[in-house]
């Protein structure tokens, strides 16, 4: 009877430092992600965050007033109107574009499907500065491989072909097709995780391949959809490189305060205000954090059900 | 630490023990320049210092200089600034780095420049930088194919746009339309006041672009892109180059450095081709105004250890004759301009031996309101009346639209805007 108690004490006691155990473990296996989190993402923004109410001149409490100057200068509206129409436009085209392509990718030969991922992938491979040259020759009517399309629409110079698709979709382009491969690769896994016997049985009542698509995949992989609108969202807000650089093209190309984060380097290392560097970074990261929390709560992104 | 320091430091303890002679501290100055300026830099030599000298991209250095203030590491003692923006983006509360010259360098090396050269680095009664060189506007032109054509040169505006409306039935063009700083010249040249220092007011800016000096010349560029005399792609689009390559372009307005640093290189121009002319003037006009494009000045660090040697450095740089005669553009200092002269006139890829002296008399009709500003004209007028001259739209249409982007970033920037 004791004997009989205490192995069972002992066995809860086992099972309980195990459970102890395993959360470590756990813990040990986080830790350099947690640590480079704080490196690179906490320790940064909460610098910002101090800085922004700092007069980074005097190095005085300044309260809101690096806020006030960043709410008064004349470009932020036109700036931000400028990057939320191109992440408007750009997670637009990566979900439709990343979702269609991905599901009728799962359609045909694994040994095909394979190869077009890997080719879809390429340009991703390809730096977005080097991408944004490429680019400026592919739009420009005089020297681009689809000149015969342009002219059909009467563009002759860069210019017309520009300003006549806007720079946001100009932006959307370029950055569809460098992340959309990386996408399409983490949507192959996601799809191949499907279990058969879900397909097999679809197939067998009778679902043909656009209803197995929509009505069976999709449903299945839609938290990797979620998790690409909001990856996209946040890498969008932040769009630099792409306007930055479209300054090669010379002429009425340059643009060195289209996006918000040319605002926060022009203040840091033009204007030297650092203090309003930081509180329009810091707003920058509080809209994409927010936008990222309600999505994630609103389409109960976490629960395992 | 290197053998010199080595060398050094046990110098220094010889002399203290020995208590005798006082061995003179040798004085090292940080430099920054781009890599055309660090070669010239390299033929510094005086006794006593020593020259630190980094190479930076032009479009990395203010970024650099502003980190460098801010984590108060190695900060430059002298600079070399591709953009004369740089001396009033750089002497704010925010980032204030120049070094106030006046007291440091003389007069007479003020009195050496050419008429208005050295006008981007006087700001407010202060000397604040030395300019190296100058990229007045004037006319470049196609020697052979003007005999060809038979005509003038044009003198007046109003000649030039009939020269234009002639050429263009023959599919020829003079010049682009769609550029920040040629557009700017063309306002200029009318005596519009797009961002013109108020004297006597400091932080003051004129802005006034409803005026008819600047309405004129936008309408005449609106009519010359009408009837294609102006190209509605910039001077460094491959479609430029070509129609220049095709003798499409009989004449051009341009900087100093063009010939030298575009029509030679990118556009390929043979021998005996090209050749210079004044800017031209509106008939009602006494004389040019011409604007300018680019031109570099040298600048010093205000909490630098050595001002005095900062300043020798900087005077020696700019206005040294013989260093300057090499230099890839037009010196602004004027001896040393007409000794680096002597080679363009015996060129024989110039037209004729005249071009320098060109040059030389359009510097003197420079327009005193192309200064250092802490507003980016290049791209108010990109984003503006370049981007609509790009795609055909009227320039005189889209002033308000550039006279609300400079009012703005000049108040902005903390100027008092007037009309």
């Amino acid at each position: 009877m004791t004997s009989l108690l205490m192995s069972q004490i002992d066995r809860e006691r086992a099972e309980k430092s195990a459970r102890l155990r395993n959360i470590g473990y756990s813990y040990i296996f986080l830790l350099p992600y947690l640590i480079l989190l704080a490196m690179f993402g906490i320790i940064p923004i909460s610098y910002a965050f101090g800085l922004s109410f700092i007069d980074t001149i005097d190095y005085v409490f300044y309260g809101v007033k690096n806020y006030d100057f960043v709410f008064a200068d004349f470009r932020i509206m036109r700036s931000l109107t400028n990057v939320l129409t191109f992440v408007v436009f750009w997670v637009t085209l990566t979900v439709l574009g990343v979702v269609t392509l991905s599901l009728m990718l799962d359609n045909i030969g694994k040994r095909i499907a394979g190869t077009l991922r890997t080719l879809y992938f390429l340009p991703g491979a390809v730096s977005s500065s080097a991408l944004v040259v490429l680019w400026i020759f592919v739009l420009d009517p005089a020297v681009s491989p689809f000149q015969g399309i342009m002219h059909f629409f009467g563009w002759e110079t860069l210019a017309d072909t520009v300003f006549t698709i806007g720079m946001p979709a100009v932006f959307m382009l370029m950055a569809f097709f460098t992340g959309a491969g990386g996408w399409i690769v983490v949507f192959g896994g996601a799809l191949s995780g499907i279990s058969t016997e879900v397909v097999e049985a679809a197939r067998v009542d009778g679902a043909n391949r656009a209803q197995l698509a929509l009505r069976i995949k999709l449903p299945l992989i839609w938290r990797s959809v979620i998790l690409m609108g909001i990856l996209s969202f946040a890498t969008g807000m932040q769009i630099f490189v792409e306007p930055q650089l479209m300054s090669m093209a010379r002429g009425p190309f340059t643009m060195p305060d289209w996006s918000l984060n040319q605002m926060a380097y022009q203040y840091a290392f033009q204007m030297g205000d650092f203090g309003a560097s930081a509180a329009l970074s810091t707003l920058l990261v509080a809209f994409s954090i927010s936008i990222a929390l309600v999505v994630v709560f609103k389409t109960k992104f976490y629960n395992i059900s | 630490m290197n053998i010199k320091k080595v060398l050094k430091y046990a110098t220094l303890a010889v002399g203290t023990v020995a208590g005798t002679a006082v061995v003179a501290e040798e004085i090292t100055l940080n430099v920054w320049a781009d890599s055309v300026r660090v070669p010239m830099f390299e033929k510094y030599s005086k006794d006593g210092v020593e020259l630190n000298i980094t190479t930076i991209s032009a479009p990395e250095l203010v970024a650099k200089i502003q980190l460098a203030m801010q984590a108060k590491t190695e900060v430059p003692d002298v600079v070399f600034f591709n953009n004369v923006n740089y001396t009033a983006q750089l002497s704010t509360r925010r980032s204030n780095y120049i070094l106030d010259l006046s007291d440091l360098i003389s007069q007479e090396v003020e009195d050496a420049y050419s008429t208005n050269a050295n006008s981007p680095c006087e700001i407010d009664g202060k000397l604040l930088c030395l300019r190296n060189d100058v990229a007045q506007f004037h006319i470049w032109y196609n020697a052979p194919l003007m005999d060809e054509l038979g005509e003038e040169l044009p003198t007046t505006w109003e000649e030039f746009e009939a020269l234009g409306a002639r050429v263009a039935e023959q599919g020829m063009a003079l010049g682009s339309a769609a550029q920040d700083a040629p557009l700017m010249n063309f306002l200029s040249a009318g005596g519009c006041q797009f961002a013109a220092p108020v004297e006597g007011q400091s932080n003051t800016l004129r802005i006034d672009l409803s005026t008819e000096s600047c309405t004129r010349p936008a309408a005449m560029v609106d009519r010359m892109v009408a009837n294609g005399s102006l190209t509605k792609v910039g001077p460094f689009d491959p479609a430029f180059a070509q129609m220049y390559r095709d003798n499409k372009i009989p004449l051009l307005l341009g900087p100093s450095w063009f010939a030298e640093h575009v029509i030679r290189p990118s556009y390929g121009a043979p021998e005996g081709q090209t050749g210079a002319a004044l800017p031209p003037r509106w008939a009602d006009q006494d004389q040019p105004i011409t604007w300018h494009w680019g031109g570099g000045t040298y600048a010093g660090w205000r909490k630098t250890a050595h001002p005095e040697e900062v300043a020798d450095l900087i005077e020696w740089i700019a206005t040294d004759i013989e260093l300057q005669t090499t230099a890839v553009t037009m010196p602004a200092h004027e001896a040393s301009s007409v000794a680096w002269g002597a080679a363009i006139s015996a060129d024989p890829w110039y037209a004729n031996d005249q071009t320098y002296n060109v040059m030389l008399e359009a510097v003197q009709y420079s327009d005193t309101n192309y200064t250092s500003l802490r507003v980016n004209l290049a791209g108010a007028f990109s984003g503006t009346v370049a981007k609509a001259a790009s795609i055909g739209e009227s320039v005189l249409a889209a002033l308000p639209a550039l006279e609300a982007e400079l009012t703005n970033q000049a108040k902005l920037n903390g100027y008092t805007v007037v009309k």
